[in-house]
């Protein structure tokens, strides 16, 4: 069981509340394509991640970065057994889309980048190891049901 | 993964837009790194204030960002560059490579929030290859 101090109980909730998933999820799963390209071998059937440009505005890279994003609110609404709660989608990843986990680390640090950029100065050390906590947590109750 | 011309001028553009704030950039990272992932606070044992804003966090996050400046400027063979500095990390310092990582991702983080118009996917991708070969280089004379 993962403690959580006050602190970061409200700075998660406060995050995600006030999180643009839209934006948000389509610069974090762009920019991991862009900076770790090998990542591009799981959208194949995406058609055109040429390049940056056509990443960036690619549709469909957008719509899957908000449905990503989105996959992080089950975290959110469940902070006190986040691994109970992502033993479906780690069977899935595992199973079914066979995502390497090393993958889940790099868009973990995609995402925080972006939310720096989001959030500028409000993005303290505290918040920043407050996030980065519960990222970790995510990724390591993801990558649980490998074998 | 080595750097491309493209790569090279991408870094070199964005690092002179922002060399002015070497200071704010550096201790930024560095009392993230420190604050962040505590156990890096183990090589400053010697410090009496290892908080953010103290003046030891200030002078030594110059100090590092002042040698990824100097870095910007020898692209073309970082290694043998870099040779004085992988010694003094190497044998005086003694920094287990693996914390090269850990500033290089508080440095990526600083630079988006101070500077998330140019901080771009692109910027983004030629700056961590760059930093990546900066630890390398570093590691040089480790064994």
């Amino acid at each position: 069981m993962v403690e959580w101090t006050d602190f970061e109980r409200t700075t998660i909730q406060d995050i995600f509340s006030k999180m643009n998933y839209e934006v948000v999820g389509q610069q974090a799963l762009a920019r991991c394509l862009i900076v770790y390209p090998w990542t591009q071998r799981y959208f194949g059937n995406f058609g055109n991640l040429y390049n940056a440009a056509a990443i960036m505005g690619n549709p469909m890279v957008a719509a899957h970065g908000k449905v990503v994003l989105h996959g992080l609110d089950r975290a959110v609404k469940n902070m006190d057994d986040i691994k109970a709660a992502y033993a479906e989608l780690s069977v899935l990843h595992s199973e079914k889309l066979h995502v390497d986990p090393d993958n889940f680390r790099l868009l973990g640090d995609c995402l925080t980048i972006v939310v720096a950029a989001q959030l500028g100065a409000g993005f303290t050390p505290e918040v920043q190891a407050a996030f980065q906590k519960f990222l970790a947590v995510v990724v390591s109750s993801l990558r649980r049901q490998y074998h | 993964m080595s750097l491309s011309a493209k790569d090279k001028l991408a870094v070199k553009t964005f690092f002179d837009k922002v060399a002015s704030k070497a200071e704010d950039i550096g201790s930024e990272a560095l009392a993230r790194t420190l604050f962040v992932y505590p156990q890096t606070k183990t090589y400053f044992s010697h410090w009496a204030d290892l908080s953010p804003g103290s003046p030891q966090v200030k002078k030594h996050g110059l100090t590092v960002m002042n040698g990824v400046l100097s870095a910007v400027g020898m692209m073309d063979d970082l290694k043998g560059g870099l040779l004085t500095l992988s010694e003094l990390h190497a044998f005086m310092l003694r920094i287990d490579p693996a914390n090269f990582k850990i500033i290089n991702h508080n440095l990526l983080v600083v630079l988006s929030l101070m500077f998330p118009e140019d901080f771009t996917a692109e910027v983004h991708v030629s700056v961590d290859k760059f930093l990546a070969q900066v630890s390398l280089s570093l590691s040089e004379k480790y064994r």
